[in-house]
C-alpha cells in the first residue's frame, strides 16, 4: 500500500519506482525461468518507466576485493556474476547516469546483500530526479504537517459516514471505502472522459450521484436485511460482499490504471514562509475544511442532526421518543456517501485516480474513527486529523511505503491506553 | 464452448491445494468467530507468519525445513498472544479494527526495503520446499482426465493438505465436544456471564486464538509448500474477507461447513472464471463485450462472488449447513 | 441451621449507616467511583452479614448496580477495600471473585442462548477439569466428573421446575424461566454469597412469590444474600437487612421495619420516595446492549 505524496515530482518517481519494481519482478522470474542458476547480482534500471543504457555498477566481496563490473545494456538490465555464496556490495556509479537522472535516495548508492547458494538475487537502484541537498528538518516538518492536514482532512470527510453508519446501526461498512472510489471514478467520467465537464461540475453532481446510490445501497439491500434481523457480523460480510462487488464493477470500467483529473493538473506552488502549497490544494484544504464545519454545525443545530446524534447515542430510546430511525439512518447513508464520494474526488484531485484509492484509504479511515470514539462525527474528524498528520509526518524518519504502518501503530496505541476512544464514553456492565 | 474444460478446470481448483488451504484457514476462523465469538479480522496474519516463519528458516537462515514449520507455528501462538493479552479486553469490533491492522502492518512490514535482507521484501523468498517434494512418494508424471488433472507435486501437496484440514476438522469438534468446548461456546454467548461463572474470560480467548491461529498457520505453511515460497501478495486482507465468505457461506460453527465451502467456492470461482475466458473467445460475441470479458474477467466473477454471497445472506442467513438458530450469530 | 437475622447495629439507630455485624461474610472500606467527575458510589464502610438476606434499595442512578459491580470485580473502583471473609478482593478479575464464592446475576437476564438450558447449568461448575486445554482431548480424564457435574445440573433444573426444558436452548425459555435458569447456574457454582440485581423485575407475581420461595430456601441452606430490589414489598417480605443508598452513598441501613419507620428520615433525604417503589428504565439505559 503505497501513498505517494502530493507535488507532482514526487509523484511521478513514485509511479517510476513502482514501475520499476514491477518490472525488476518480471525480469528476476524470467531469468529464474530460464533456469539461470549460480549466484549473481542483477537488476534493470529504469527512470519514470524508460530503461536506462550504459549506467556502470560494480561488486565488491565483504573484504572489500572487487568481484566485477556490468554496464546496463539498452534494455537497462545489468548482471554481475559472484564467484559463491556470501555478503557483497553493490555500488553505482551516479557519473555514468544521464544527465537529470540520479538517485531517489543518494545514500543507496551502494547496496550491500547477501547471496544464498544458487540463487540470483535482484537488486533495486531506485532512480529519480536528483534532489538538491535535502531542506531541513524545520522545512521538511512544516511540508509534512501541511501534507498531513491535507491527507487528514480528505480522511475525516470520508470517515464520518463510516462513523454515523456504525453509531446508527452498529454495522461496520466495508464498503465505505468503494463509496470513495465511486464517488472520484463517476466525476473522472464526468470530467475526463467524453462527457468533459468542468471538474467543478463534475465533482458536485458525481457527489449527488454517490449520495443517491448510498440511499440506494441503505433501502434495497441494508434495510430488508435489518428487518430480518440479521446478525452484525452477517451485516459485515454483506458490506464486504458489497465492497467486493462494486470495486471489481469499477474495475471493470475504469481499469487497473490510475489516471488524473485534467484541470488544475499542473500548478506553480504558493509559498508561505516554509509552506509550499500549489492553489489547487489549498483550495481544497480549505473546502474540507468547511465541509467538515458545515457537518459539524448541522449535527449540532438542525433537528435531523440533532436526531442523528441520538439514534447515534441509543437508538431504542430515540425510537420511543418519536424519531423515525429508518428515516434517520437514510439519511445518514446518503450523507455519508456523499461525504466520502466528495472526500474521494478531493483525493484524485490532489494526488490520482485509481480503483483501488478507497481501499487504501479504509484503514486509515478506520483508524480515524476508532481513534476517536466508535459512533461519534466529532471522533472521526480530530481521528482523522490526527491519523493524516501521523502518517505524513512520519515519513520524515521512515519510508514513504511503510508510513501506514505508524498511523496503524498509532491507532493500536490509541486503543491500549484510551480503548474508548478519543471522545467515546466508557461503557457499564449489568 | 467446451464445457469439459471449464468443469475440469472447476474440479481441479475445488479438490486443488488451493482449495484446502481455505479450508484451514475458515476452520481456523471459524474456532474464533463461530465457537468463541471472536470478530478475528485479522486471520491473515496468522497464515502470513507461519509461512514466512517456515520460509526464512529455510531461504534465509539456511535451516531445515522441518525446523521452520515448526518455528513458523509457533510463531502463529506469539502472534496470538501479542496480539490477544492487550485487546481482548477491549469491545469486539475495536478487537476486529486492530486485528485487520496488524495483518496489514505484518504485510507492509514484510514487503519493506528496511526487511529485504530477512523476508526478501518485495520479491519474497523462494525454493524453499525442495525437502518436501523429496518426500514425494508419487511416480512422477500427470494423474487425471483432460484439465482435470494435477502432476506429481501438486497431488502431494493437496494429498498432505486435505489430511492436514481433517485432522484440523476433527481437532476442532473434539475441543468443542468438550467441557473447555462449553466453556468457549458461554464465552461467545455472553462473556459477562461466563466470567461471573468463574471463567478466565481473556484467558480461553486467548486459547482459542492460539489454536484457530496455528490452524491458519497451517494454511499459510501449506501455501508455502504449493509455491515453494513466500510473496506478500499472497497475504492482503481480502484473503481474510474471503475466509468469512466461506464461513459464512457454510455455515457458521458448523464442521462440514468450512470445508464443503470452501470446495464449492473454489469450485464456482474457477468455473466461472473458466467459462468467462471460454466465453470472450466465442465468435458471436460483440468484440467490445468479448474485450471487456478478457480484460476484466477475474473482475467480474469476483463481483458475481459478492453478489452471490448478499443473495446467500439474504435468503439463508445461517448458511448451507448451518442450524438456523447457531447460524444466526450476531457477536 | 445459621443465625437467623444479624445482630442490630452497635449504635441501637437502625438508621446509621456503616454499622458493624457480629460476623460479616462481606466487609468494604472507603469504595469511591466516578464516571466522568460524577460520583457513581461513595461507600465509607459496609457490612454484609453471613447468613442473611440482605437488601440493597435506592432511587434509580443511586449507584446500587454499580456497588454490586465493583464488588464482583465486573468493575474498577477509584479508591477502596473490601474482602470476602477476610480474604482481600482488591484488583482480583471477576471470574477469580466467583471462584472465591461470591456469585452475581445482572439485572437483565443473561442466559447463554443457543447452549442448552442443561449446558447452561453444567458450564458453572467449578473446577471442572475437562476445561482445561490440557485435558480437553482425554475424555477419560473428564468423562466421570462430566457425568456428575450433569446429575447436579439436573437435579438442579429439577429443583426449580424447569428440568423438562433442559435440552432446548436457553433462548427457548421464557423471561421467567430465564430468571430461574439464571439462580440455578448461580447455585452450581457452590457459592457462600449470591448477589441478585433485581430478582423479580419485570417478572409475574406468581413467579415473583416462587423466586421467593427460592431465595428463603438458599438462606436455610447457609447462603449469604444479597440482592437489589425496587419492590418495597419483597424487601420487607423476605430481607433480615435493609440498606438504603442515594447518590452513590449509604444513607442508611437496618432491619426492614426500622427503615420503614424511619422513611420520614429517607424521605427528607430523597424527597418522595417513589423511586423506592418503581423500576427504572433510566437505569438501564447505561447498560445498553
Amino acid at each position: 500500500m503505497t501513498f505517494s505524496r502530493p507535488s507532482r515530482g514526487v509523484l511521478t518517481l513514485v509511479a517510476a519506482a513502482l514501475a520499476s519494481l514491477l518490472l525488476i519482478v518480471t525480469t528476476a522470474v524470467a531469468f529464474a525461468q530460464e533456469g539461470d542458476e549460480g549466484e549473481a547480482f542483477f537488476g534493470t534500471l529504469r527512470f519514470e518507466g524508460d530503461p536506462v543504457a550504459g549506467a556502470r555498477i560494480a561488486v565488491v566481496d565483504a573484504a572489500g576485493d572487487a568481484i566485477g563490473e556490468a554496464t546496463t545494456d539498452d534494455d537497462g538490465r545489468w548482471r554481475i556474476v559472484l564467484p559463491g555464496p556470501g555478503t557483497y556490495r553493490a555500488t553505482i556509479d551516479t557519473d555514468s547516469l544521464p544527465l537529470g537522472v540520479g538517485l531517489r535516495d543518494p545514500e543507496r548508492r551502494s547496496l550491500e546483500a547477501t547471496v544464498r547458494a544458487g540463487q540470483p538475487r535482484p537488486l533495486v537502484f531506485a532512480l529519480g530526479e536528483p534532489v538538491a541537498a535535502g531542506p531541513g528538518l524545520g522545512e521538511k516538518l512544516a511540508q509534512a504537517v501541511l501534507n498531513g492536514v491535507k491527507l487528514g482532512l480528505i480522511i475525516a470527510m470520508c470517515a464520518i459516514g463510516l462513523s454515523l453508519i456504525f453509531g446508527t446501526t452498529r454495522v461496520i461498512n466495508f464498503a465505505h471505502s468503494e463509496l470513495v472510489t465511486f464517488g472520484a471514478i463517476v466525476a473522472w467520467y464526468l470530467h475526463a472522459d467524453t462527457i468533459a465537464l468542468p471538474l467543478i461540475a463534475a465533482g458536485v453532481l458525481a457527489i449527488g450521484i454517490a449520495g443517491i446510490a448510498g440511499g440506494g445501497l441503505e433501502i434495497g439491500v441494508l434495510r430488508p436485511l435489518r428487518r430480518r434481523r440479521l446478525g452484525l457480523v452477517q451485516f459485515m460480510v454483506v458490506t464486504i460482499g458489497l465492497s467486493l462487488l462494486i470495486r471489481h464493477i469499477l474495475l471493470m470500467f475504469f481499469g487497473p490504471d490510475r489516471d488524473r483529473y485534467t484541470d488544475f493538473a499542473l500548478q506553480a506552488e504558493w509559498s508561505f514562509g516554509p509552506f509550499a502549497v500549489t492553489p489547487r490544494d489549498f483550495t481544497v484544504m480549505v473546502l474540507s475544511a468547511a465541509v467538515l464545519v458545515a457537518v459539524a454545525l448541522f449535527l449540532q443545530r438542525a433537528r435531523i442532526g440533532k436526531a442523528m446524534r441520538a439514534v447515534s447515542d441509543n437508538p431504542s430510546l430515540a425510537e420511543s421518543c418519536g424519531i423515525d430511525v429508518d428515516r434517520i439512518v437514510l439519511i445518514v447513508w446518503i450523507a455519508g456517501a456523499a461525504l466520502a464520494a466528495a472526500g474521494g474526488i478531493f483525493f484524485g484531485t490532489v494526488e490520482s485516480v485509481d480503483w483501488l484509492m478507497g481501499a487504501r484509504l479504509l484503514l486509515l479511515m478506520f483508524a480515524a474513527v476508532v481513534l476517536g470514539g466508535l459512533g461519534t462525527a466529532y471522533g472521526a474528524m480530530a481521528g482523522g486529523l490526527l491519523i493524516g498528520l501521523v502518517t505524513e509526518v512520519s515519513t520524515i524518519w521512515v519510508g514513504a511505503e511503510i508510513k501506514t504502518v505508524f498511523a496503524l501503530a498509532v491507532l493500536v496505541l490509541a486503543l491500549l491506553l484510551r480503548p474508548q476512544g478519543l471522545l467515546g464514553r466508557r461503557e457499564r456492565v449489568g | 464452448m467446451e464445457f469439459d474444460v471449464i468443469l475440469g478446470n472447476a474440479g481441479r481448483a475445488g479438490l486443488g491445494p488451493q482449495a484446502a488451504i481455505f479450508a484451514l484457514l475458515v476452520i481456523g476462523l471459524n474456532l474464533h468467530f463461530g465457537y468463541t465469538g471472536l470478530l478475528n479480522f485479522g486471520q491473515v496474519a496468522f497464515m502470513l507468519v507461519a509461512a514466512y516463519g517456515t520460509a526464512i528458516t529455510v531461504a534465509t537462515w539456511g535451516g531445515s525445513l522441518w525446523l521452520g514449520i515448526p518455528f513458523g507455528l509457533g510463531l502463529c501462538v506469539v502472534l496470538a498472544l501479542v496480539l490477544g493479552l492487550p485487546t481482548l479486553r477491549l469491545r469486539k469490533e475495536y478487537f476486529a479494527i486492530t486485528t485487520l491492522a496488524a495483518a496489514e502492518i505484518l504485510r507492509l512490514l514484510v514487503r519493506s526495503s528496511p526487511a529485504t535482507e530477512i523476508t526478501g521484501g518485495p520479491f519474497g523468498l523462494q525454493a524453499i520446499a525442495g525437502s518436501f517434494y523429496a518426500l514425494n512418494p508419487i511416480a512422477e508424471g500427470r494423474y487425471g482426465i483432460g484439465t482435470f488433472s494435477y502432476t506429481a507435486n501438486q497431488l502431494w501437496v493437496m494429498i498432505v493438505a486435505w489430511v492436514l484440514v481433517a485432522l484440523a476438522a476433527a481437532l476442532v469438534f473434539l475441543l468443542i465436544r468438550s467441557p473447555w468446548g462449553r466453556v468457549i461456546r458461554a464465552i461467545r454467548e455472553d462473556e459477562d456471564a461466563a466470567a461471573s461463572l468463574g471463567k478466565n474470560v481473556v484467558g480461553y480467548k486467548l486459547q482459542a486464538l492460539a489454536i484457530g491461529g496455528v490452524i491458519g498457520g497451517l494454511a499459510g505453511v501449506v501455501n508455502a509448500l504449493q509455491q515453494s515460497g513466500v510473496g506478500s501478495e499472497s497475504f492482503g486482507s481480502q484473503v481474510t474477507f474471503m475466509a468469512y465468505v466461506v464461513l459464512i457461506m457454510g455455515g457458521v460453527a458448523t464442521t462440514a461447513g468450512p470445508i464443503v465451502a470452501a470446495v464449492l467456492f473454489w469450485f464456482l470461482r474457477e468455473g466461472v472464471d473458466s467459462f468467462l475466458r471460454q466465453l470472450s473467445e466465442e465468435a458471436w460475441l460483440p468484440d467490445l463485450l468479448a474485450d471487456f470479458l478478457y480484460d476484466a474477467g477475474g473482475a467480474v466473477s469476483i463481483a458475481l462472488a459478492g453478489i452471490a454471497l448478499i443473495l446467500l445472506l439474504k435468503s439463508r442467513p445461517e448458511g448451507i449447513f448451518g442450524k438456523r438458530r447457531e447460524g444466526a450469530a450476531d457477536a | 441451621m445459621p443465625e437467623r437475622a444479624p445482630e442490630r447495629s452497635a449504635s441501637g439507630g437502625a438508621a446509621l449507616p456503616g454499622g458493624a455485624k457480629r460476623d460479616p461474610i462481606l466487609v468494604a472500606d472507603g469504595l469511591r467511583r466516578a464516571f466522568s467527575g460524577i460520583r457513581a458510589v461513595d461507600v465509607d464502610h459496609l457490612e454484609i452479614a453471613r447468613g442473611a438476606v440482605t437488601a440493597i434499595i435506592g432511587p434509580n442512578g443511586a449507584g446500587k448496580t454499580t456497588l454490586f459491580n465493583l464488588l464482583s470485580g465486573f468493575d474498577r473502583p477509584d479508591a477502596g477495600t473490601w474482602s470476602l471473609d477476610g480474604k482481600r478482593l482488591n484488583g482480583l478479575p471477576a471470574h477469580r471473585i466467583s471462584r472465591l464464592g461470591m456469585v452475581r446475576t445482572f439485572q437483565l437476564t443473561r442466559v447463554l442462548a443457543r447452549l442448552t438450558v442443561l449446558e447452561n447449568v453444567a458450564v458453572a461448575a467449578p473446577g471442572q477439569s475437562g476445561e482445561r486445554l490440557d485435558r480437553a482431548l482425554l475424555r477419560r480424564r473428564w468423562r466421570d466428573q462430566e457425568r456428575q457435574v450433569r446429575a447436579r445440573a439436573r437435579t438442579l433444573l429439577q429443583r426449580f421446575g424447569i428440568d423438562h426444558m433442559a435440552d432446548q436452548p436457553a433462548d427457548a425459555l421464557s423471561g421467567g424461566q430465564r430468571k430461574l435458569l439464571e439462580m440455578a447456574r448461580a447455585l452450581m457454582t457452590q457459592p457462600r454469597l449470591i448477589m441478585f440485581d433485581e430478582p423479580t423485575a419485570g417478572v409475574n407475581p406468581a413467579l415473583t412469590q416462587s423466586l421467593l420461595g427460592h431465595v428463603r430456601k438458599l438462606q436455610a441452606e447457609g447462603l449469604t444474600i444479597v440482592f437489589i430490589e425496587h419492590d418495597m414489598d419483597v424487601v420487607m417480605g423476605i430481607s433480615d437487612w435493609v440498606v438504603v443508598m442515594a447518590q452513590g452513598r449509604i444513607l442508611a441501613e437496618g432491619p426492614p421495619a426500622d427503615i420503614v419507620a424511619h422513611a420520614g428520615v429517607i424521605e427528607a433525604y430523597l424527597g418522595r420516595a417513589h423511586g423506592l417503589e418503581k423500576g427504572g428504565a433510566t437505569e438501564s439505559e447505561a447498560s445498553r446492549d
